[in-house]
């Protein structure tokens, strides 16, 4: 009996180790460190739309080329363990209409790969050469004498092809692993969570957006969304 | 001096003349781009266009002829002395790759495919390491290029004094780092 528990020990401490893992990123101190924050039935919601330029700086993927991105935090009483995932949440406009769910970050990357390997790069090579040529010289050609002088060149190569800038099967990867990793874990815990959540849009529709968070509840948190 | 001026206004209006070509290319390739044909159900993403500089190269040069010389240019690389170049003879020291980063020896260098990161630090002297590998010291290592992938990048500077950073590198993509050294403190 000891033997068969002993195993048992064994093969449940894994999964507690993996059950304790999360990605996402650090939170801040608390939900009110948020411009947008609310809080339900013990849990405390953060949320911060990020503008184009910190989505620049916290992104070495492209983001801005389709997608809004939140950034969210969840603060749970110590008590009670809150179960948190994607699909809790859902962007809407400020007239309450369904705008998007938050995107895999596998399909994200997917996306931006393709992307990245339909944009065409063109390259330019400008090159400028000045020169003096002294002396009387032979030109074997004409069968000439040459007298030396002032010479000058210019020109520029121009190199148009497929970008090669985040199109390559690498390059999905780690685009893959960076949204995976910063983004929003599906996770059951009782610690503060935060995480990026991709919200794909068609057209600039970034201002008076509302962030639902279901997190299970009845009644979901409506947040306004500001950057 | 007029001979001059007219050097230098023709190497202008052919610089000026060359730049017209890419314009006229990004001109078609825009138009193509706007073919309405192609609609994806996610989200609304246009191909893009970027324009880069790969270099620039000036040149200048004095020659001076004293008689009748048909091949001016002699070459004083026979091919035998190609396989006696330097790096051949490269006294490579005993590594473990467990300690040293690979890109160490090849001192980072760019190659097709890769992607920058470039690291700010305070301290030149702090010793870099990449996923725990030592890469070397900060000073030589403004400009890294590394292959696309996830990386942990960690700054080591005299003392306690440390940063870390989990950085992703993208081909053709640059990533600035600013490493600014926190005191580290241990329990």
């Amino acid at each position: 009996m000891n033997y068969l528990v002993r195993w048992a020990l064994l093969a449940t401490f894994p999964l507690t180790l993996l059950a304790e893992t999360q990605d996402g990123i650090p939170p801040r101190r608390s939900a009110a460190d948020y411009p947008a924050h609310a809080e339900v039935e013990g849990v405390a919601v953060g949320a911060a739309l990020l503008t184009a330029e910190q989505v620049r700086h916290n992104f070495v993927s492209d983001l801005n080329r389709g997608y809004l991105v939140v950034e969210v935090s969840a603060y749970p009483n110590v008590s009670e363990a809150i179960e948190l995932a994607r699909h809790h949440f859902v962007l809407k406009t400020a007239e309450g209409t369904h705008l998007s769910r938050p995107a895999d970050p596998k399909t994200v990357a997917a996306i931006l790969n393709r992307t990245a390997g339909s944009d065409r790069e063109v390259t330019l090579y400008p090159s400028v050469g000045i020169g003096y040529e002294s002396g009387p010289r032979y030109d074997p050609v004409t069968g000439t004498q040459r007298v030396g002088g002032l010479s000058t060149s210019a020109g520029v190569g121009v190199g148009v092809g497929p970008s090669q800038s985040g199109a390559s099967e690498q390059d999905r990867r780690t685009m893959e692993m960076e949204l995976s990793e910063k983004g929003l874990p599906d996770i059951k815990t009782s610690k503060p969570v935060s995480g990026y959540l991709y919200f794909p849009v068609t057209g600039k529709k970034k201002s008076g957006l509302l962030l639902e968070c279901g997190l299970g509840r009845e009644k979901p948190l409506v947040l306004k969304l500001l950057p | 001096m007029r001979r001059i001026n007219l050097q230098a206004a023709k190497v202008l209006l052919g610089l000026l003349f060359c730049c017209l070509i890419p314009l006229v290319v990004l001109a078609q390739e825009e138009s193509k781009a706007k073919d309405p044909s192609e609609e994806n159900s996610a989200p609304e993403i246009h191909s893009q266009t970027r324009v880069k500089l790969g270099g620039i190269s000036l040149g200048g040069f004095y020659r001076h002829y004293s008689g009748f010389d048909y091949y001016p240019y002699y070459y004083p690389y026979s091919s035998a002395l190609w396989g006696m170049m330097p790096y051949s003879l490269w006294p490579y020291p005993d590594f473990s790759p467990a300690f040293y980063h690979p890109g160490y020896y090849s001192g980072f260098s760019r190659s097709d495919g890769m992607g920058e990161v470039r690291l700010l630090t305070s301290e030149k002297t702090a010793a870099i390491f990449l996923d725990g590998a030592y890469a070397g010291v900060a000073e030589d290592l403004k400009s890294i290029w590394l292959e696309p992938g996830a990386y942990t990048l960690e700054v080591q500077g005299h003392g306690n004094e440390r940063f870390k950073k989990r950085i992703y590198v993208l081909s053709g993509k640059t990533v600035k780092v600013n490493a600014a050294l926190m005191e580290e403190v241990r329990r």
